[in-house]
Parts: C-alpha cells; sequence; structure tokens
C-alpha cells in the first residue's frame, strides 16, 4: 500500500507556514501536492462556515487523493493530502498538530504567521505522524 | 461575426434535439436546386428551419394547453441506422486542433481577466462570459453534436415527418409522389425509425418559375396533388428570378447571406465557400420557402407530433399512473417471460433495445417528442417511468439516454432545481454510457457532458460543472485538455466569489494536457492563467448577516491586512528588476518552481530565449527545489544559454553585451561579509588606527579628522585607504544554497575608479584585478575568494559587483550593494528608512599613504617564565615615499624589551645582534643612579621619526630619522616570559609618511596589528620576606626564597640587583661564603629551593640633600587634587636609586645599570605600576597619574634575580620582584585625603561634594590597603653593657648579677617624631601586661630575671632618628635569657609640633582627623625573641 502523506499549514494570506511529506517521497509530484492542497483552500473557505468544527474532515477530492482540514479558531488551516484514512485517525493527527503549533505560537521568538523553521517542530511533527498515519 | 449566430446554452440544446424530416424529391426536381448551389432540396430548405415561429397553442401530455412559440426543425436526406461511430483518440485530438485552428487569432489572446498585473481582475471575470475565453469550446461543442448519428434507442434523429417533393412541370405528379413513397430511404425509414409507418408525410409541388411553359398548368396539377393527398399539401413557386438580372446585388448577396450564415452556424468548422446560394432567388422566393417551412410545421408536423404524444399518452398511460402499472410491469416480469423476450431486441452495437411497438419504446417517443415540442415537465415524468423499465430490463443503453434526459428535462423546464434532483441522472447517465453498455458510449457519454454543461451554463450553477466537465472518459488528452480549461472558467465564475485557488489547479492540469497533446500555445496561456491567479488576493467571504458584529470587525481586519499584503507585493514587484515581475512568486514553493519551469520550457520552445532564461534563472535560485530537479534546472539553464548564446551571435552584436549582465541568484555572495583586505600577503591586521599620546591602544578610527587635522587628509569615515600600486585583497564568502555541485570560473570583479589626479587618462587602466581561475563550490558549501586589486592611480575604488562564469558557460553579475548605516539624525530621517551610502566594499587610493611591509620574525609562542627571547619587527618601506614616521605600540611593555631600530641595505644582513645581558666583569656592589621618576606611558616606541620628545628619556631607544623607500628596518624586541601563563599579546606599527603631527593629540595612521599568543610556563618562583634586624633597630632583613619549578632544569643564579631609593641591600652570606669572600654561584636543582638573607640599611643622607621625598610629593599632589579647583601639574622630581648588585660566583655579572637593560626593567616597572595604580584608584583618571604618583616609592625596593640555565640551551634570564615594602612608612596616601587647613576649594554644588566623598571613600576602600599592616614605625633593640654581681650599695642584689641594657629605639618615619612610651615588662608580670596573643612563645623561666629600676620612659624620637636609654636587669643566676619583653605605646607628633616641642601631642589636630595612618598611635610588641647571655665570664668588676 503505497502510503503517502502530504501536510501543510496554512497561515492567514494563503502561504505555507509548514510544509512536510511521510511517507514515500516523490519529489517530481510535489508541485501536484502542493496544488492540490492549495485549490483546496477554496473549500475550506466554504467548508468553515457551514461547519462548527475545527475538523471538516475531507474537503476535497482529486482522482483518489483526499484532502482533510482544520481550521484552528486564528484561521490557520491544517491541511492533510491522503490517500485513504479513517477520519478518527486523521482528526487525532490534526488535534495534535494544532497542540504543537499552539506551543510554537508562545514563543515569544515566533511571529505569527510566518514560516515555522524550528527543527523541534519538525521532529515532534514527524513523529505525530509516525504516531497516527504511518502505522 | 459567424460565432455570434453559434446557438447559446439552452437555445444550443434545444437546437441539437429537434425534430428531424427528410426530404424526398423527384429526380427532375434537381435541377431546381441546383441552379441555386445547394446540394439538395434539403439544404435548400435547411435555413427556414431555424426558429420557426409557430405561434399555436398545443395540448400537452395531460391535455393542458400551452403556447408554443418557436420550434426548431432540421431537414435531412437519409435515414439510416448504423453502427454508431466511436470517436477514436486520433479523432478527438484532430477535432480538437481544428476547433483551436478554427477560432482566429485574435481570439486566442489572453482574456480580458489577465489584463491586470495584480492577479485576476475579478471585475472582468463577472462581465465576461466563458464563452469568450476559450471560443474553440463553443466550436468543438457545435462540431461534435453535428456528428450526432440515429441510434435506436431515441427518437431524436429519426424524421418525425418526410417531404415528399415533385415538380410541377411533372405530367404526373400524384403518380411521381406516389412512385415517391417506395424511394428506399422512405421504406427504410417507415420500417426501421420510430415513427414507423406511422410518418407523416407531406407533399409538396415545387414549380420553377423558369419553366413558364407549365405556368397554366400548375393550379390544375396541385389541384389533383390535393385531391389525392388532402391537406398536407403545398405549392412552392422559387426560382423567379429568371432573367438573372443582379440589379440590385445588395439583395443577392442578402440572399446567399442566408445559406452561408445558415451553413456556418452548423458547421463552422467548413471552409466558408465560394459558392453563391440563390442565385435564381428573388427575395419572394425566400419569403415562399419560409412559409413553405412554416405551413408544414404548423399544419402539419406539429399537430401531428401532438397527435402521436396524445396516443401514445393514452397507450402507455397505465404504466405511468398508479399502482396498477406497476404490478403489471411486474407481472410481466415475473410471470410472462415470453412476452418480454418478444419486446426486447439486440442493436447493431449488441446493445438491448425495445421494438418501436414495444410499451418501453412507445414509452421513449412520447417522452421525446413532448420534449421536442418543449412540454419539458410532461417529458420529464415520462423518462422517469421509461427509466425504470430500461433499468428493470438491464438495457444499458436505453437506461443511460433516458436518465440523460431526466436530467436535461429538468434543467430546460425552467424552474430552479437542486442539485440533488438532476446532477445524480447525468452522473448515473454517463456512468452507465461508460461502463455498462457493450462497448463505452464514448460520444453520448461527452454529448451528454456538453449538453449538461450549456444547462448549468444557462442556469449558472457554475459549482456543478467542473465536476461535469470532469466525467468525460480518461483517455482523451485533448478533450481532457479542452474540458479541465472549462472547469478552470468555471471556478472563476462561481457565485459568489470565485474561486481563484480551484481555478489555477484547473489551468494547471489543463496546461499539462494541452502541452501534451502538443498544444503549445494553449498550454502556455493555460500557465500563465495559473500564475495570475496565483498572485491574485484571496477574497474573504461575508460573514452571514446572523453573524455578531464583532466577527465582522475581525473579518474586516483580516481583509485590510490581506490588502496590505498585496500593496506589499505589488511594490515589491515594481522594485525589483522586471525578473520579479515576469517570474511566478508566491509563498508554495513547489508550484512556483514548477510553473517557472514550465513556462521557461515553454518560452525556449518558441526561442524567446530572453523569458526562458529569466524563468531559469529564478527556478535554479530557488533553494527550496528538491536535489533531483536541482541538476536538471541547472543543466537546462546551461543548455538554454549556450543555444540563445548561438543565436545571439549569429544574429547581432547586440546579444553579447546583454547577456553580461545576467544576474543569478546562486551562489550567495553576501555584501555584508566582503571585506578588503591591505597587504593580504602579509601577517596581522591593516587598517587606519586613531594612535593617542596617552598611550591606550590604537583604535579603528571612527571619527572624522578632528579640527587640528591631518595632513594626509585622511578622512576615517570613508572606509580603508591604501597606498599607490599596493595590492588590496577582497575577501568573498560564497555560499552554494543548492545541493548540488556548481563552479565558477573566471572570477573577478566589477569595480568603479574615481581619479582623484588631474591625469588625463582611461580610468579602466588604472587599476588591475586579478581572475580567480575556478572555483568548485559543493553542495552547500561554503568558501572564501580572494580577488586582489591593485590600483596604479591615486582616487577612489569602489567595488560594484563581483563577475564570473558560473559552470564555464553562463556569465553572471553579482552587485555588491548594500545600504549603509541607518540614518537617525534628522526628524525625517527618523520618520523613514534612510540609509547612509555603503562604504565598506570602498576604499581611497591616497598618494600619501606610506606602503610598508610589515612583518614579525621569529615571536616564540612558548617561553619559560623570566627566559628572554629574541625576535624581531621588520618594516620594508615599497612605497615611493620615505618614511618619516613609524610607531610601534605593545600592549604589554613588561613583556617585550625593544633595542633601537637599524636600517639595512636591500639584500645586506644584518650583522651586529644585540644582547640583551651586558656582561661586566666588575660589578660595583652599590651604585647611585639618578633616574627620573615619573610614569612615563612606556608602550609607545618611536622607531623611525624625531624621537627626542615623544620617547621616555630613559629608554634608551634611538630612533632612526627616516626610512627611504626599498629601505628595510630591524627592530629587535626581545620577548620575556614575564608572567605565567596563557597570554594573547598585541603588537601594532603605526606610520604616516610626514612628520608634521607632533602637536596634535591624536593622529590616525595607518598600522598594523599583530596578536602574539604565548604561553609562559614556569620556571623560578620567587618570594621575599622581611624580618625586623633584632641587632640593629635601623635594618631590616630581606629574605629571598628561590624554589626552581622545573622538573629537570637545573638553574644557576648569576646576580642578584635591589634597587631602592632608601636602602642599601648587602648579603648576608652564610658562614664558608664569608671565608672565601666571594659568594659562590648557586645551582638551584629541579624542585628545590634556595632561600637568601640581605641586610637593608637605610643610605646616610648627607646633610643639605633634603630632597622631596616622592611619598611627600604624593600627599600633595593628591590632596590638591581632592581639594583644589588647580588640579596638580607637577611632575615628581627625579630620584637617586641605590643599586645594590651581589654577583654570586667569580664571573662575570651583569650591567642592569647603564644598560639598555635598566630601562627594560625601568618600563616593565612602570607598567606594573601603572596597572596597580589603575587597580587601586579606579575614580582617579588615568592621564592624572603621572602628575599624582612617582614611579618609585622611597622605601620600596626592587628586585631582579638573574639566573642561567645550566646546561642544555643556555637560556638566560631574570626575574624580577618590585615594591618590596620593609614596612616602614606609613599609610601615607590617607593623610593626604584630609582636607588642607587652607587653600581648599569651596564646592558650591552637592554633586561637586558627593563627587569629592566618592573619591575619597574610593581610595580609602582601595583593595590593598590593608596589605600595610606589618608597618611599625619603631624598632627596639637592646644591648647589653656591663655586668656586675651583687650590687655592693643594695644589699638585697648582692647575690644578684646585674646588667646594663642599652635600649635603643629608632624611628623609621621620615615625617613624624614619635612621642612614645616603652615599658619593660618583668616575666613575673607577663600575663598580666602583655595581651595573649602577643609572644606566646615565651619560654623562658617566669624567674629567672627580672627589670630593675625603672622601666618606664617617655621620650620623643626624631624622624630617622634614634634614642637610646638604659636600663638594667637582675638574675640570680648566669644564663641565657629572652630579655625581649617590652611594650611600646607611640604616637606621632605634627612635623610642624615635634619641631616647637611644646604642644601636648595628644592635642595635635592631625591626630583628629577623618583620615590617619593606623601608625600614628600604635602599641607595638616585640616580634622576636632576645636573648642575651650573661655569665660570670664577662662579669666586670664591681668599682
Amino acid at each position: 500500500m503505497s502510503a503517502t502523506y502530504y501536510f501543510a499549514i496554512v497561515g492567514t494570506n494563503d502561504s505555507p507556514l509548514y510544509e512536510a511529506e511521510f511517507g514515500i517521497q516523490r519529489d517530481e509530484n510535489k508541485y501536484l501536492n502542493q496544488f492540490i492542497v492549495h485549490a483546496a483552500l477554496d473549500l475550506v473557505d466554504d467548508a468553515q462556515f457551514t461547519n462548527n468544527a475545527c475538523f471538516l474532515k475531507t474537503v476535497d477530492r482529486y482522482n483518489d487523493w483526499n484532502v482533510s482540514a482544520y481550521v484552528t479558531p486564528s484561521n490557520i488551516r491544517l491541511m492533510l493530502l491522503f490517500e485513504s484514512k479513517a477520519d478518527e485517525v486523521v482528526r487525532a493527527f490534526f488535534m495534535e498538530c494544532h497542540e504543537l503549533y499552539l506551543k510554537t505560537l508562545m514563543n515569544p521568538f515566533y511571529e505569527p504567521n510566518t514560516p515555522i523553521q524550528s527543527l523541534a517542530f519538525d521532529s515532534k511533527v514527524h513523529a505525530l505522524a509516525k504516531k497516527h498515519l504511518l502505522l | 461575426m459567424p460565432r455570434a449566430g453559434l446557438a447559446q446554452k439552452k437555445e444550443f440544446v434545444a437546437k441539437a434535439l429537434c425534430p428531424r424530416i427528410l426530404v424526398v424529391n423527384s429526380a427532375d426536381l434537381d435541377d431546381t436546386w441546383q441552379v441555386n448551389n445547394a446540394d439538395s432540396f434539403a439544404e435548400l430548405l435547411s435555413p427556414f428551419g431555424q426558429d420557426v415561429s409557430a405561434q399555436i397553442t398545443i395540448q400537452d401530455g395531460q391535455g393542458a394547453p400551452y403556447f408554443l412559440d418557436k420550434i426548431n426543425v432540421k431537414f435531412t436526406t437519409d435515414f439510416v441506422i448504423d453502427k454508431q461511430r466511436q470517436p477514436s483518440g486520433a479523432e478527438v485530438d484532430e477535432l480538437v486542433t481544428k476547433c483551436i485552428g478554427g477560432s482566429s487569432a485574435s481570439e486566442h489572446a489572453d482574456p480580458a481577466f489577465m489584463s491586470g498585473a495584480a492577479g485576476v481582475n475579478r471585475e472582468a471575470v463577472a462581465l465576461e462570459e466563458i464563452s469568450a475565453w476559450s471560443p474553440w469550446y463553443t466550436l468543438f461543442r457545435q462540431q461534435w453534436v453535428n456528428q450526432m448519428q440515429a441510434s435506436e434507442h431515441e427518437s431524436f434523429m429519426h424524421p418525425v415527418a418526410c417531404m415528399l417533393a415533385v415538380s410541377s412541370s411533372d405530367a404526373d405528379p400524384v403518380g411521381s409522389l406516389r412512385g415517391l413513397l417506395n424511394h428506399p430511404t422512405v421504406r427504410r425509414t417507415q420500417t426501421q425509425s420510430f415513427t414507423g409507418s406511422n410518418l407523416v408525410l407531406y407533399y409538396v409541388v415545387v414549380h420553377d418559375e423558369r419553366r413558364t411553359a407549365d405556368v397554366q398548368n400548375i393550379d390544375h396539377r396541385f389541384d389533383l396533388v390535393r385531391k389525392a393527398f388532402g391537406q398536407n399539401c403545398s405549392l412552392l413557386r422559387i426560382n423567379s428570378n429568371t432573367d438573372l438580372l443582379d440589379a440590385d446585388s445588395s439583395d443577392r448577396a442578402k440572399i446567399s447571406g442566408i445559406w452561408s450564415s445558415s451553413l456556418a452556424t452548423a458547421q463552422p468548422l467548413a471552409a466558408p465557400s465560394e459558392k453563391v446560394y440563390g442565385s435564381m432567388l428573388t427575395m419572394r422566393d425566400v419569403a415562399a420557402l419560409r412559409d413553405a417551412v412554416k405551413q408544414m410545421m404548423v399544419r402539419s408536423v406539429v399537430p401531428h407530433m401532438q397527435y402521436v404524444v396524445r396516443i401514445l399518452s393514452d397507450q402507455t398511460a397505465g404504466q405511468r399512473r398508479g399502482i396498477t402499472g406497476r404490478l403489471f410491469s411486474a407481472g410481466r416480469r415475473y410471470f410472462g417471460a415470453s412476452a418480454k423476450a418478444s419486446s426486447t431486441l439486440t442493436g447493431v452495437d449488441g446493445d438491448i433495445y425495445f421494438r418501436y411497438d414495444s410499451p418501453e419504446a412507445m414509452m421513449r417517443q412520447l417522452a421525446d417528442y413532448s420534449f421536442m415540442l418543449k412540454d419539458f415537465r410532461f417529458a420529464q415524468s415520462v423518462y422517469q417511468v421509461a427509466r425504470r423499465d430500461f433499468l428493470a430490463e438491464k438495457a444499458w443503453k436505453c437506461y443511460a439516454g433516458a436518465q440523460e434526459m431526466v436530467g436535461l428535462s429538468k434543467l430546460m423546464w425552467e424552474v430552479q432545481a437542486t442539485k440533488a434532483e438532476f446532477d445524480s441522472n447525468f452522473d448515473d447517465a454517463i456512468a452507465t454510457y461508460l461502463h455498462k453498455t457493450q462497448v463505452p458510449r464514448t460520444f453520448l457519454a461527452v454529448r451528454s457532458v456538453i449538453m449538461y454543461y450549456e444547462l448549468l451554463k444557462h442556469h449558472k450553477m457554475h459549482s456543478f460543472a467542473p465536476v461535469a466537465l470532469l466525467r468525460i472518459p480518461r483517455g482523451f488528452v485533448s478533450l481532457g485538455a479542452l474540458m479541465n480549461e472549462q472547469a478552470a472558467y468555471a471556478y472563476l465564475k462561481l457565485t459568489p466569489r470565485s474561486e481563484v485557488r480551484k481555478f489555477s489547479f484547473y489551468a494547471m492540469i489543463a496546461s499539462q494536457m494541452y502541452q501534451k497533446s502538443g498544444m503549445g500555445e494553449l498550454s502556455h496561456r493555460c500557465l500563465r492563467m495559473v500564475k495570475l491567479a496565483l498572485a491574485t488576493p484571496v477574497e474573504r467571504r461575508q460573514r452571514h448577516a446572523d453573524d455578531s458584529e464583532n466577527e465582522n470587525e475581525n473579518e474586516k481586519g483580516a481583509e485590510s491586512k490581506t490588502e496590505v499584503k498585496t500593496k506589499k507585493d505589488i511594490t515589491e514587484n515594481s522594485n525589483s528588476s522586471n525578473v520579479g515581475s515576469i517570474v511566478a512568486r508566491s509563498s508554495w514553493g513547489a508550484i512556483d518552481s514548477f510553473i517557472n519551469h514550465e513556462l521557461g520550457r515553454q518560452y525556449s520552445a518558441v526561442q524567446s530565449y530572453e523569458e526562458a532564461l529569466q524563468y531559469f534563472m529564478a527556478l535554479v535560485g530557488d533553494d527550496k527545489i528538491p536535489p533531483k530537479l536541482q541538476s536538471k534546472y541547472l543543466q537546462e539553464l546551461l543548455q538554454l544559454f549556450l543555444e540563445s548564446d548561438d543565436r545571439a551571435a549569429k544574429g547581432s552584436a547586440e546579444g553579447g553585451a546583454r547577456r553580461s549582465n545576467i544576474q543569478l541568484s546562486i551562489p550567495v555572495i553576501d555584501p555584508h561579509m566582503a571585506r578588503i583586505i591591505m597587504s593580504p600577503s602579509l601577517e596581522g591586521e591593516d587598517g587606519l588606527l586613531e594612535w593617542r599620546l596617552d598611550g591606550s591602544a590604537p583604535r579603528p578610527a571612527a571619527a572624522p579628522a578632528s579640527a587640528l587635522g591631518s595632513a594626509l587628509d585622511l578622512n576615517p569615515g570613508r572606509g580603508s585607504c591604501c597606498a599607490v600600486g599596493e595590492a588590496v585583497a577582497v575577501l568573498l564568502v560564497v555560499t552554494n544554497p543548492l545541493t548540488i555541485g556548481v563552479t565558477l570560473n573566471n572570477f573577478t570583479l566589477d569595480c568603479e575608479f574615481t581619479a582623484s589626479d588631474d591625469v588625463e587618462e582611461e580610468a579602466a587602466s588604472a587599476f588591475e584585478v586579478t581572475t580567480v581561475s575556478s572555483v568548485i563550490l559543493e553542495g552547500g558549501q561554503t568558501t572564501m575568494v580572494t580577488v586582489e586589486v591593485v590600483v596604479k592611480r591615486p582616487g577612489e575604488l569602489s567595488i560594484t559587483g563581483a563577475k564570473y562564469l558560473l559552470c564555464d558557460i553562463l556569465p553572471t553579475f553579482r552587485p555588491l550593494k548594500l545600504p549603509g548605516r541607518r540614518l537617525n539624525n534628522t526628524k525625517e530621517q527618523q520618520a523613514r528608512e534612510v540609509y547612509s551610502p555603503d562604504t565598506t566594499l570602498k576604499f581611497r587610493v591616497s598618494p600619501d599613504m606610506p606602503h610598508l611591509d610589515i612583518s614579525t620574525e621569529d615571536f616564540p609562542d612558548t617561553l619559560m617564565s623570566g627566559s628572554m627571547h629574541q625576535s624581531s619587527v621588520i618594516i620594508v618601506n615599497k612605497g615611493a615615499l620615505p618614511c618619516h614616521n613609524i610607531v610601534l605600540w605593545l600592549s604589554h611593555p613588561s613583556f617585550f624589551d625593544v633595542k633601537s631600530p637599524r636600517t639595512r641595505a636591500e639584500g645586506s644582513e644584518c650583522a651586529d645582534t644585540h644582547e640583551v645581558y651586558t656582561a661586566l666583569d666588575k660589578v660595583n656592589p652599590a651604585e647611585v643612579m639618578r633616574v627620573p621618576n615619573t610614569l612615563q606611558d612606556c608602550s609607545r616606541f618611536v622607531l623611525v621619526g624625531e624621537g627626542k620628545q615623544q620617547c621616555p628619556e630613559w629608554s634608551r631607544l634611538v630612533p632612526v630619522e627616516c626610512l627611504n623607500p626599498g629601505e628595510t628596518l630591524v627592530v629587535p624586541v626581545w620577548t620575556r616570559g614575564d608572567r605565567v601563563g596563557a597570554h594573547s599579546l598585541s603588537l601594532c606599527v603605526g606610520a604616516s609618511s610626514n612628520t608634521t603631527l607632533k602637536s596634535s593629540e591624536s593622529r590616525v595612521m595607518r598600522s598594523r596589528a599583530f596578536d602574539i599568543d604565548l604561553i609562559v610556563t614556569p620556571s623560578l618562583r620567587v618570594n621575599a620576606f622581611v624580618r625586623p634586624s633584632a641587632r640593629c633597630p635601623r635594618e631590616r632583613l630581606l629574605g629571598i626564597e628561590i624554589e626552581n619549578m622545573q622538573t629537570d632544569l637545573n638553574v644557576q643564579l648569576v646576580q642578584t640587583t635591589f634597587s631602592s631609593g632608601h636602602y642599601e641591600l648587602t648579603p648576608i652570606l652564610a658562614q664558608r661564603q664569608q671565608v672565601e669572600g666571594v659568594p659562590r654561584r648557586v645551582v638551584v636543582g629541579p624542585r628545590q629551593t634556595v632561600s637568601m638573607m640581605y641586610r637593608a640599611r637605610p643610605r646616610q643622607v648627607e646633610a643639605g640633600d633634603a630632597r622631596a621625598v616622592p611619598e611627600q610629593f604624593t600627599i600633595n599632589a593628591l590632596r590638591q587634587f581632592i581639594y583644589s579647583n588647580n588640579k596638580p601639574t607637577l611632575l615628581p622630581e627625579p630620584i637617586d636609586l641605590i643599586y645594590s648588585n651581589m654577583v654570586l660566583g667569580d664571573h662575570s655579572g651583569v650591567d642592569c645599570v647603564h644598560s639598555s637593560l635598566q630601562s627594560y626593567i625601568l618600563r616593565s616597572q612602570a607598567f606594573r605600576r601603572r596597572n596597580m595604580l589603575r587597580a587601586n584608584y579606579p575614580m582617579i583618571p588615568e592621564n592624572y597619574h603621572r602628575v599624582l604618583f612617582p614611579l618609585f616609592e622611597t622605601f620600596g625596593i626592587d628586585f631582579v634575580l638573574f639566573w642561567n640555565e645550566v646546561g642544555g640551551i643556555q637560556r638566560s634570564g631574570h626575574h624580577s620582584i618590585t615594591g618590596i615594602d620593609l614596612g616602614v612608612p606609613h599609610d601615607y596616601i590617607n593623610e593626604a585625603l584630609n582636607p588642607p587647613t587652607q587653600g581648599a576649594a569651596r564646592a558650591w554644588l552637592a554633586d561637586t561634594v558627593n563627587e569629592r566623598e566618592a573619591l575619597v571613600q574610593s581610595i580609602v576602600n582601595r583593595p590593598n590597603a590593608l596589605t600595610h599592616r606589618h608597618e611599625r614605625p619603631l624598632d627596639v633593640s637592646m644591648r647589653v653593657g656591663a655586668i656586675r654581681q651583687g650590687a655592693s650599695s643594695e644589699s638585697a642584689l648582692s647575690a644578684m648579677y646585674v646588667a646594663d641594657i642599652t635600649v635603643t629605639v629608632y624611628n623609621h618615619s621620615w615625617r613624624y617624631a614619635y612621642d612614645f612610651a616603652l615599658d619593660l615588662i618583668s616575666p613575673a608580670d607577663l600575663d598580666q601586661i602583655v595581651p595573649d596573643r602577643v609572644r606566646l612563645d615565651y619560654t623562658g623561666s617566669r624567674s629567672a630575671w627580672s627589670w630593675y629600676g625603672k622601666t618606664n620612659h617617655e621620650l620623643v624620637v626624631g624622624p630617622q632618628a634614634s634614642v637610646e636609654l638604659s636600663a638594667r636587669l637582675v638574675c640570680l643566676s648566669p644564663g641565657m635569657f629572652d630579655i625581649g619583653l617590652w611594650k611600646l605605646s607611640a604616637a606621632a607628633l605634627e612635623p610642624d609640633a615635634s619641631a616647637s616641642g611644646d604642644a601636648d601631642p595628644r592635642d595635635s589636630p592631625a591626630l583628629r582627623l577623618p583620615f590617619s595612618s593606623k601608625n600614628l598611635e600604635c602599641v607595638l610588641h616585640p616580634l622576636q625573641s632576645y636573648f642575651v647571655d650573661i655569665n660570670a665570664a664577662k662579669l666586670e668588676s664591681y668599682s
């Protein structure tokens, strides 16, 4: 089973704050990942007004790809591109990522809405992915 | 414009699915349409089938009347049910290509919404129709529908009526018409079509006006026809333009236009024919044709269709209504298998269909007819029922067709529908077409998509469109491209706000598909749309009305933020060069690089290299692209450049010049890290430093030249400066951000030179820049590239950028520009960001600048402490000017002994070497020498120049007058390990070409600083300790303890030298040495300790030699400094130092009095004293040290020990201890803190008072104030005089021994007379009088002796004078007694008071001052035992 995941945190001005790929890496399709997630933002914008929860489940589909989104109260969007995974698993992953993001936000040296460079954050997100997604 | 004629949206569907009429004419009629250039009689009629205004009221399926406004009809000449053509991929591609080629070039231009620079223009999006953005789609849609074929499952392509036409010239029109009924086409239609034998026949008699012969028979013949066939007949008179007059050419064109425009609408891709249609027709004929069609429709076809609908509706009503129909069908399904089998057939394609007389087929026909008659509501309900039946029979093609029609009917029916009502129909229909039928019905599926999409557009339900469009079958790349593009536009047209991001995604997919199917132009167009869309700011969705006010505000805030950002982006774009504006820049790195790559490739494919290069350069500069692609991109870029270069070379020479200015962001050259380094081949650091006369370290010249001005006109604020013809290195830090390696070839610098002289010469030839042939950068590597610049003329050179060939191919230019310091002086500058021009990459070339090669030679990195090592500083004048001023500065003068410099001509070796220790055969044991006692700056040495004024006079350094060009100056510098530990010493040489700078307080000189790291290992440890002398109170004993710290080194002591202003020291020799008279050289082995004792005796001061003592100077100066407004200016006077030398052994000694060694030792002492003063008196500014403190205090002793290494490399060295304090003088500094009785400046301000108090306190609390605790101003010694036995007069003592003791009290103080009380204590009273802590070691017998007579003496002793008094002691028996038992209470007298002698010392004002030496009143006890030997042998006869 090919398990490829693309995870992105998108800031309020639509620029990615953080990107990561889990599972099998496919360099040549990286732009497609970004394109799909970027396009799905349009649907997130709609979906967040019809749903009270942070977790918006699968907002978009393209061929075999699903895009799930999680909108934080500050309108930061966590987006995950995946092929197949249960909603609950994705939700758990998002929740923990959100927590990580909040911790980053509390760092006085982190300017909100700027790319997250922290290596610690990166490794923690990868650990979360390993825990939830890449079983 | 023919496109305008193409049907729009709903009309399009209606026209595609309109009734067809079969036209059959008799052979003699052929001429009639042929003369009008029509291909058939049907073609002659076809323009009039469009929008026939029926204007009749008809009844729908349930009998309700409704008004039919217009109806379309199409005329065909043939009817056949063939195997359905399945378009192959190539055919579709060809069709798409044709459609795209069919649209004119102007339509390929960018749509209006792309006009803006800052993203998609939303207003244009709202205004325009999708069809305007891609006209080729409209063509494609029409072409596709034109290919519709008759099929068994639907009745749309089946004729609803048949028109039979005969000529009026026919003698027997009825017979001809009957004959036409047997025409094969008509027969086929009657057997195979849905209509079957119920086909409506319509009879037309056409009269050709040219046949004038028949004119009288027309009516007759028509009457015959009407009699034979009833109402469905008509007479048509055409071709009335018998004389072929083209009198009215506009009429001709108009008539011809009717056909050509109709043809263009129906077959938009066909080449516009040159044929002139209807040449025989007049406007009257045209009207007759139109009327004929209308008559046929209104009178015959529509009523017939309505009739069919009614019949069929009745027949199938059972199925449609109620439970019975369902039961009936269920019953038939379950119980009547045979009945079912009879009604289904297998069609030409293998799919199941129904016989035309079966209920299912009838339902379908009913629905289709209703649909054609625009009774969509009824049609839909019928289709729904039919669909169920088809599903039950697994007639998939029929089912899919019905599903499709259900959806279409719903959408055609004007009522707004929700998605659930129609989208699933289409979804199901298309899926069934593609997957369930025997052969995938690609054509039908695509047709379904097209029609659905048209209707969605009509209803403005764009949100369904993308999904619908993407249901097209896979495998047709060009079709997919077309549909994806439409899908993208649909996202753009979404209401209430367009989804630009989705648009960009689908446009990207479309672009890729266009690329794949070889339509580069459209692909490019799509890609540019993607780029534009990415630059579009996102339109935030407005909150719903029920949301709270607060949230609305938040939203606004977010919006304005986005706006600000957009603005910023725009300005950024406009600021950067045009690269920024054409290259995609969003924050999505992979997307950007993809777009840039694709656009770059496309541009290079069409050979517009300029744009392609820019895209590729942006691509390569991006460090986020994955490593695999990096090398690919880079290679593509290089390849591209080579190609474009070839072309440019062929084209014109202009290309070459332009290409040299390529700016690429890799590798990264950080201008912040760029450095200009003077004299790069030498060690040390070159720069313009500011030298001050106070001996502080030269510091970088920061402030602009002072008003005093330097003749050099060195403007330190303007960066560095170098001499003419001097090589200057420019150091650049180059980083490769990629993970792949690149090489930079021919790396050089781009410089701008401004000459300051008036020589008319080309500026370019004024300087030379070296070229680094190859710099290899591995992935992620950072290297330093050094480029040398030699400027041959005075002026100013600024480095503007770096030039190199990337990978030996791509000429690249990197500007090295930086903003300078942020200016903050004026209000305007504070309000905006203003930067001064940068000067770090700029240097001046001054003709006055000295150009010296300065190098250090042989500086050690490890030294044993105390040992000396010869090194030298070599200065070569390489410039063209003689150098008149060279100064050396040392951070640690005690580590370096600088000897007089020597010049030497080039090439010759300097012969004379300087020995640091001058051997002397005869060393005077004591020598007096007058030395200056001022604390001079000892860290600066004038090497070249008129040094007399600037050097301390005791520095035995003779400067050289002038260093001429080409001359070499050798400065011997001895390095000494002065202190143990790791030291970082620095040495700085400053030079200027002229000597006119004496007066200035500071000057800027070109300087070279060296850092010397030195580790000093311990060799000897020397300690000194002091004892009072019990024998002579004037003397003190000084012990020197020498410990060899080395583990394997024998050290031979050579000589000891003491220097003091007051004491002369003589060694106390061991018994054996005393016999030999000469002390032997002492060898101290490893880890051994040797101690030597010296007697320090005050020098006899001759009368009249009343030199002021330095201590007094300090007291006065300090008091003046603290309390007077006039700061002291006087320097201390020279002091006579007594040098007490002792050579150990009979060898020659070391001359440290007259040699240059003395000056070195003085320097070291001055340096240490300066450091000590700095630490002790932090509140006193350093520039006052010279006028406050002398270099030597009178009573301090400096000790120098010279030694040799035994064996080994025979190193020699010396150790020294400065300021050995014999503990004699008072703590005199405190006295200076008392305000003088007169002359104290009054402080008016509280600040001044506080400041003064703080200063006084800091002096009182100085760190080593407590170290003077051993001071004893007075010493007491005793001497035994006569010893007698049995004093005759006093019988009590007759048996005892009585000894006369002379007690001498010596006053060490140079300042105070002391009033003292001496109590001689008998051992018996010891416990009562003496505190416990004093002399606990008294071990003598308590009762053995006792003082006798007066034991209490009160006397006054003058400064540096002694008083003798006599006492007696008695003892019972002879023996050795420790008689050192006394107590001395002393109080100082004011100097004046002691002179007059009458004042009570205890009332002296000095003693009540707040600050006083603790020795002014003191109680002294003996420090050591004093044994006297009282024995019988020494008895004197008692006289």
